[in-house]
């Protein structure tokens, strides 16, 4: 078994070509968070709610996009065949899925969540949403790595839809369960930033399951020995 | 256009554009416009401040974005979108990130001083020093401050990337063959509803968040700016107007000055005039810097190189001047005067003594982190 890459270039060759085939689509998405940020710093209340949402459905949708163009959509075009006359392994392939959608969706998830720190940090908008919205982002961050991990090991497209359905459903109501945190009711409307040690807690145990998702998903790729 | 050609009057116009800005941040101060909303708004004002002032404002921050927008177009033609990266990284985004701190620093701590020592306080000083008597505190950042330029040119950076990507510099190609008349009066037109959210004359977008007025404001004059880059001729299909860009240019301040009691910031006509008189000037400067400062000029040459360091500082500078001269009794041109000389003075000995063929200065010129030119493939001009 093993984890490691049999060649770095050719990773990065994998990366690139990723990068370059899904340019035009992650453009359009950047374009459209530019005018979700213009929106909220437009100052105006309802135009500014409108341009939070944009935002958020388009960090969910530029996360899915990514994966079901990139992942799914290229295993049912039957480009695994192809793959497999190439001098590329498995796990060059899983590294380099892994890191193309990894910078494919941190590109504009650091530029919307570095644009909502700001806002909340120089606009009247109470300082202490801010353990809350980024609660949020990581949980977004979350959903977005345990779906990349299930589409890059999973061949079936049916669990594939299922598990982005599955993840996409948990959002509401995680919301909702973050919002009854004690810390967040006192404090996210006031201008004292308290992160509280239940929230510490959860982010920390959202960054571990990311971790724990990539190396279950890169444990069952290095397992195998050709590509079938 | 060939992508070896640069036009030395953007450089020159550029090193004018900078010296306006000075002015006209010294004489805000003398402003009525101003006088409830600036921190060094001294007791003498004038209405003619207002109307230089604002006539300058309305114009000097476009042709900034147009040449930025010229110049960003160079860079890709001879550097490639990864080169105009980098290029902007260090070039732009470094100095934002050094000097933003550093800038807010000097403005707290100076007007801390002014709030404590200042015999004749502007209604700002006032309302900070009824705000700290009672317990309040004074932020040590307020967003960008005078370096929302540079975060404005960072965000057209990366719309300039989407642009080429998504393949729409046909659009650039079809403003760039446009009549001149139609630009010229379509330009304005176009431009209103962005103005109209932000009323006029328009306030500087300094907050952290891009809003969508100034970038559609902005982005249109620094798109002209590349389009004049790939289509080079559309300057001198322009230039028969010149005359009448320079007079509509003025009526339409003159008009909008005189109305200005009357109309609301954001009444459609004030939005108007206000794009009209902008867009005018700014193409009637575009076409005076290319007929006469169209030459390589030492002087202008080298206060070109000054300018980025110039603007970094003279805000802080000339509010440190203009808090000494607030109490001062002399007239507000000798202030004026006085406020504009010395932050000039000092910024430019400061850039020769300190900054130019030093680290700071190869790091502000752009050769710090000189990118390699971008090779094409053979057959592509």
């Amino acid at each position: 078994m093993n984890w490691l890459t049999s060649d770095l270039r050719t990773v990065r060759t994998l990366v690139l070509k990723d990068w370059q085939v899904y340019q035009k689509q992650l453009a359009g998405f950047v374009a459209g968070m530019l005018l979700a940020l213009g929106l909220i710093g437009s100052g105006s209340p309802l135009v500014a709610a409108a341009g939070a949402l944009l935002l958020l459905v388009l960090l969910l949708v530029v996360g899915s996009y990514a994966i079901s163009a990139s992942i799914i959509a290229e295993r049912k075009q039957q480009t695994g065949p192809f793959v497999m006359s190439l001098p590329v392994t498995p796990m060059d392939l899983f590294w380099g899925k892994l890191i193309a959608n990894l910078v494919i969706y941190l590109v504009p998830f650091l530029l919307v969540g570095g644009g909502l720190v700001m806002l909340v940090q120089t606009t009247p908008l109470p300082d202490g949403t801010l353990p809350w919205l980024t609660a949020i982002f990581v949980f977004t961050l979350l959903v977005f790595c345990i779906f990349l991990c299930v589409a890059i090991v999973v061949d079936s497209e049916g669990w594939n839809v299922f598990a982005m359905l599955a993840l996409m459903t948990l959002v509401g109501p995680y919301i909702y369960w973050i919002s009854q945190f004690d810390t967040v009711i006192r404090y996210r409307a006031t201008d004292v930033v308290v992160w509280g040690k239940p929230l510490l807690a959860l982010l920390g145990g959202e960054f571990v399951l990311m971790v724990v998702a990539i190396l279950i998903a890169g444990w069952l790729h290095a397992r195998k020995r050709s590509f079938l | 256009m060939n992508s070896a050609h640069r036009l030395p009057a953007m450089d020159n116009l550029r090193a004018l554009a900078m010296l306006g800005g000075v002015l006209f941040h010294a004489s805000l101060a003398h402003s009525p416009l101003m006088y409830p909303l600036w921190p060094t708004a001294d007791a003498q004002q004038s209405v003619v401040v207002d109307l230089i002032a604002w006539f300058l404002h309305g114009f000097r921050m476009p042709v900034f974005f147009l040449v930025a927008g010229y110049f960003s177009a160079h860079l890709l033609a001879r550097h490639g979108m990864s080169g105009l990266f980098r290029q902007r990284g260090a070039r732009v985004l470094l100095p934002l990130l050094v000097f933003l701190p550093l800038a807010s620093l000097a403005m707290h701590e100076l007007t801390l001083l002014a709030v404590a020592n200042s015999a004749q306080p502007s209604p700002i000083l006032r309302w900070v020093r009824e705000h700290l008597d009672g317990g309040g505190a004074l932020p040590l950042f307020n967003g960008w401050m005078h370096l929302w330029f540079l975060f404005y040119l960072l965000v057209f950076t990366l719309c300039a990337w989407i642009v080429v990507t998504l393949g729409l510099t046909r659009l650039g190609d079809r403003l760039g063959n446009a009549r001149p008349a139609a630009l010229a009066l379509l330009m304005p037109i176009v431009l209103s509803p962005a103005l109209a959210a932000a009323g006029v004359p328009w306030p500087a977008p300094a907050g952290f968040l891009p809003t969508l007025w100034a970038m559609v404001y902005f982005g249109a004059y620094f798109a002209l700016g590349a389009c004049l880059f790939r289509h080079a001729g559309l300057i001198e299909r322009l230039r028969p107007a010149a005359g009448l860009l320079l007079a509509g240019g003025l009526l339409a301040h003159a008009v909008l000055a005189w109305q200005r009691p009357a109309l609301a910031p954001t009444h459609g006509w004030a939005v108007l005039l206000e794009a009209a008189s902008g867009c005018w000037m700014t193409l009637w400067c575009l076409l005076a810097a290319t007929r006469w400062l169209g030459t390589p000029h030492r002087v202008l040459r080298w206060l070109a190189d000054a300018s980025y360091w110039t603007y970094l500082v003279h805000l802080p500078v000339l509010f440190g001047i203009q808090y000494r001269l607030m109490g001062i009794a002399l007239s507000w041109p000798s202030k004026l005067l006085l406020a504009t000389t010395l932050t000039l003075g000092i910024c430019l000995i400061s850039y020769q003594w300190l900054v130019r063929g030093r680290v700071l200065g190869r790091l502000l010129d752009g050769r710090l982190f000189a990118a390699r030119p971008h090779r094409l493939p053979e057959g592509t001009a």
